[in-house]
């Protein structure tokens, strides 16, 4: 399936992951691997994965979002997801306590900013 | 004046009887005599009565007489008649609580699918709500063959009860006709019924009463209910009533049961046969092969079952007649196939035609058809006995020619039909066999590899979703003439949307067959990255300059349909045009986009066409041996197909691409492939079977996405349903038993948005656990979830009203 592309770039010391298109069962797995390579830099201090062109997410893949952060936090990297709050997908993130697990903004600007709060990395 | 006459009669009346009558009628009568007769003027004032006392006096005791004679009469017959009121009412009141019994005892029965069971819990309430000692239900279980198949069931005394329904005559259907009662022992009873007359059943007479109703269903016997007891003048017309009742109640329940059961085996049936048809292509063995096949049909879905097979000389070779062997036994018979050039018979009629053919009650004549070749006194004899009532036959078709046929039917023994489906269950086991009946018969050894690998590329399953259909013919040009390089493919991908491909690949032989493995494999991976039609035809095209050693050449059309908008790709590299038939407009070619052949020039642009579906839209896809032949100039098969698709446009599929296949040429130069897409609107209601793996999520939440918009959802309640459903999937792909080789999901918005998921394995202790994130997602999501774990399965039922339903004009 290569419903999914992932785009990746670098924001000061952080990895910004843009994912776009559908991530359930058939992908998520992938999308892990792709996600943990994006953030294995040991420079990198958190990655953002940046959910805003996601049109289709489910457990599946709040099982991939925990995993990430999981392995993440192991290497004492952080991780946080940007989505606005209008999409679709942002009902899914709250009812199964993503927000609450880990931090969430509804841009980029705005996760990094939480991300960087976190992780006491300094404004640039 | 008679003042203490009154107070008599009023005294008297308190009693209803004659003793305060008799002292009245003394007192009255002694009273005015002896006063009468010491002072008459005491007690008469009338001269006459004065001057002869006594007879007076007799006169007053007359008229008390009378009096209490009237009352007398009176009470009685008022007595009686309370007293029958008072029975009446009591008779009413038992008869109620029967009913009450009855229709309880029958709204269980209503809810209990198992025969077994409800044959025992009918029997059970049948001895007690009678009063018996014992009871039989014996029902004829096949409701095919009367006589044999009988089950019984059993309550109380089981050696006396077994003996019940014996006594009633063994022909169930023809001596089961009323109720028969007997108050004075088994022996007395049946004298009415000539032929159930069997004293001998009971030699020791331990059946004093015995009672039996026979229990109909559409005005056939298929049973019968009987109580017994041991001492005799046990049972009246109550307890014929009750068994009545219970019969009516008891058939009801078991037309339901059968109906369920038979519903329930049709399916297996299905599985089985298909499951079949796999086993038998590695099967070598052809009579062994015919042999698990008979099995298989007979006795589950016909009585009888003969194959005709044609053997490598080509002479037609009849390898097996079995019949239910509870009807006869067809082992020793000494069978032939029919004479090939008997065109009357009906076997020999199918296997020219390669049509099925059907038959009814058998009449005289198609008897006199059917045996007019048998040669063996026996088994014509035989033929004619067994007196077929329905019947199919299908040839064994194999691309474009016929290697035999099977024969089914239904005899008159069992009193069945062939169903409605056993037509298309034999059809898809005459595919499977055929294909099993050619390697059988060694034709196989002959194939090259070439062909081998060419049919290994064509897809054998075309995708199957709500919305589209696709069907597909390829037939091979005639024999020496090698294997050309026909191909196509039909593929939902993951956005929804359908890619379709017809090529053909210049040349023949292995060359050919490896070169369109390629493409084909190429074509699909550049249309799984979403490359529209004219970027993937580029593409394929340098990559098949890059490849190909000989300058080899294909030609190709690729098509990409988007269901959402209706908007169809396309792009040519030198290949006929498709057909388009819309519903309203008719057939016409989609405008060629000019295109070079993949593989011919370095560079070339291919141009995209974009045309607009209606709903209803076919599409035709054909290569150039449809239409092309030394003997028939192009432009005159291509008029030759539009007329087809203008007159036939609108048939069945399947009938729709023989009637073009028929069409071409058919001169053996050319093979021909043809594909039709049919494109449908998506109804309120919508029904998967789909294979439990990941990579069927995308495709079907594409679909239902596009429904859901149908509906009017708003992409909130779009997205968080997708999800609901996915979750209830993914569950099913996670967790079932890998014994399920589908399950199958159904959406219905007739109402709410509601999907069940129905999965036929057995979930795994996690699946869908409580206070899992898949079923708080679900709960979360939808306005009901429900799920039920049974033993064939499990089914989630989702359910949500949307928020903008529409309102009613």
């Amino acid at each position: 399936m290569n419903s999914l592309q992932i785009d990746v770039e670098s924001l000061g010391s952080f990895a910004i992951a843009h994912l776009a298109g559908e991530i359930d069962l058939a992908n998520a797995p992938n999308i892990k691997e792709l996600l943990l390579r994006a953030a294995a830099d040991g420079q990198i201090a958190g990655l953002i994965i940046n959910l805003e062109k996601v049109t289709y997410f489910d457990s599946a893949g709040v099982r991939m979002l925990f995993t990430v952060r999981r392995e993440l936090e192991q290497r004492r990297q952080g991780s946080a997801i940007s989505v606005p709050e209008s999409a679709p997908i942002r009902s899914l993130l709250k009812v199964v306590g993503v927000e609450d697990a880990m931090p969430v903004g509804s841009s980029i600007e705005q996760a990094y900013d939480v991300l960087g709060n976190i992780l006491g990395v300094p404004d640039e | 004046m008679h003042f203490h006459f009154f107070v008599m009669v009023a005294i008297v009346a308190m009693y209803h009887d004659w003793t305060p009558f008799l002292l009245a009628i003394a007192y009255v009568f002694l009273h005015h005599g002896t006063l009468g007769a010491l002072d008459p003027r005491s007690v008469f004032n009338h001269p006459a009565a004065m001057a002869h006392p006594w007879r007076w006096a007799a006169v007053h005791a007359v008229f008390i007489a009378g009096i209490s004679a009237a009352l007398l009469t009176y009470w009685r017959l008022n007595e009686t008649y309370v007293a029958e009121q008072q029975r009446a009412e009591r008779r009413a009141r038992r008869e109620a609580s029967i009913v009450a019994r009855l229709n309880d005892i029958g709204r269980r029965l209503a809810g209990d699918l198992d025969q077994d069971h409800l044959l025992q819990s009918v029997v059970d309430a049948a001895v007690e709500l009678g009063g018996a000692e014992f009871g039989a239900f014996s029902y004829d279980v096949t409701s095919a063959i009367p006589q044999r198949f009988r089950h019984t069931a059993v309550s109380g005394d089981s050696e006396r009860a077994n003996h019940l329904p014996l006594l009633l005559g063994a022909d169930m259907a023809s001596s089961w006709s009323k109720a028969v009662r007997s108050n004075e022992g088994a022996a007395a009873i049946g004298l009415n019924d000539p032929a159930g007359v069997r004293p001998e059943l009971d030699p020791e007479g331990r059946i004093g009463s015995y009672l039996a109703v026979p229990v109909r269903s559409r005005d056939r016997v298929i049973g019968g209910l009987f109580i017994g007891h041991n001492e005799t003048g046990r049972f009246g017309e109550d307890e014929e009533r009750i068994l009545s009742g219970l019969a009516v109640h008891a058939a009801a329940a078991l037309e339901v049961a059968t109906i369920f059961q038979s519903e329930r085996r049709a399916r297996e049936r299905l599985d089985t046969l298909s499951r079949a048809g796999e086993a038998l292509v590695s099967s070598l063995d052809l009579d062994s092969m015919m042999q698990s096949l008979s099995r298989l049909v007979v006795p589950a879905i016909a009585d009888s079952f003969v194959a005709d097979i044609f053997d490598e000389e080509g002479s037609l070779r009849r390898v097996i007649v079995y019949v239910d062997e509870r009807i006869e036994d067809a082992s020793n018979l000494n069978f032939a196939a029919p004479d090939l050039s008997d065109e009357t018979n009906p076997v020999v009629r199918s296997l020219r035609s390669g049509n099925t053919e059907v038959f009814g009650e058998t009449t005289p004549e198609l008897l006199e058809e059917m045996t007019r070749s048998i040669t063996d006194p026996v088994y014509k004899a035989f033929v004619r006995r067994i007196s077929p009532t329905s019947g199919l036959i299908v040839p064994l078709r194999l691309r474009n020619f016929v290697v035999g046929a099977f024969t089914v039917a239904t005899l008159r023994a069992s009193g069945r039909r062939l169903g409605p489906e056993t037509r298309g269950v034999l059809e898809d086991l005459a595919r499977q066999a055929a294909a099993a009946v050619e390697n059988a018969t060694q034709f196989a050894k002959q194939r090259t590899t070439a062909e081998l690998l060419q049919r290994s590329l064509l897809p054998h399953d075309l995708p199957d979703l709500p919305g589209f259909s696709t069907v597909a013919r390829y037939v091979p040009g005639g024999p020496g003439v090698g294997i050309g390089g026909d191909w196509y493919e039909a593929t939902v991908l993951p956005d929804g949307s359908v890619a379709l491909a017809m090529g053909d690949v210049v040349g023949r032989g292995i060359e050919a067959a490896t070169l369109m493995g390629q493409l084909k494999n190429a074509m699909r991976a550049y249309a799984l990255e979403g490359h529209e039609p004219g970027e993937l035809m580029s593409r394929l095209n340098s990559l098949l300059l890059d490849q190909s050693r000989n300058d080899q050449m294909a030609t190709l059309v690729y098509l990409r349909f988007d269901p959402s908008s209706g908007e169809l790709r396309m792009a040519t590299a030198g290949h006929p045009p498709p057909l388009l038939i819309s519903p309203n407009e008719g057939a016409r070619f989609l405008d060629r986009a000019a295109g070079t052949p993949l593989g011919a020039v370095r560079g070339a642009r291919y141009e995209e066409t974009v045309n607009l579906l209606s709903p209803g839209s076919r599409i035709v896809l054909y290569t150039d041996g449809l239409v092309e032949a030394r003997t028939l100039p192009l432009d005159e098969g291509m008029i030759r197909i539009h007329e087809i698709a203008s007159n036939l446009g609108h048939v069945g599929m399947d009938t729709l691409c023989e009637a073009l296949v028929a069409a071409a040429p058919g001169d053996g130069e050319d093979d021909t492939a043809v594909l039709v897409f049919w494109w449908h609107a998506l109804g309120e209601r919508l029904r998967f079977r789909l294979a439990p793996q990941p990579d069927v999520l995308q495709p079907l939440r594409a679909t239902i996405r596009r429904w859901l918009n149908d509906a009017g959802a708003r992409a909130q309640e779009k997205h968080e349903i997708l999800v609901a459903m996915s979750e209830a999937v993914a569950n099913v792909i996670q967790h079932s038993r890998t014994a399920a080789p589908t399950f199958e999901l159904e959406a219905d918005r007739t109402d709410a948005i509601r999907i069940t998921v129905r999965d036929q394995g057995r979930w795994l202790q996690d699946g869908l656990r409580p206070g899992g994130r898949g079923l708080q997602i679900m709960r979360e999501f939808m306005d009901d979830v429900d799920i039920v774990k049974g033993v064939d399965g499990t089914i989630v039922t989702l359910r949500r009203s949307l928020s903008n339903a529409p309102i009613p004009v």
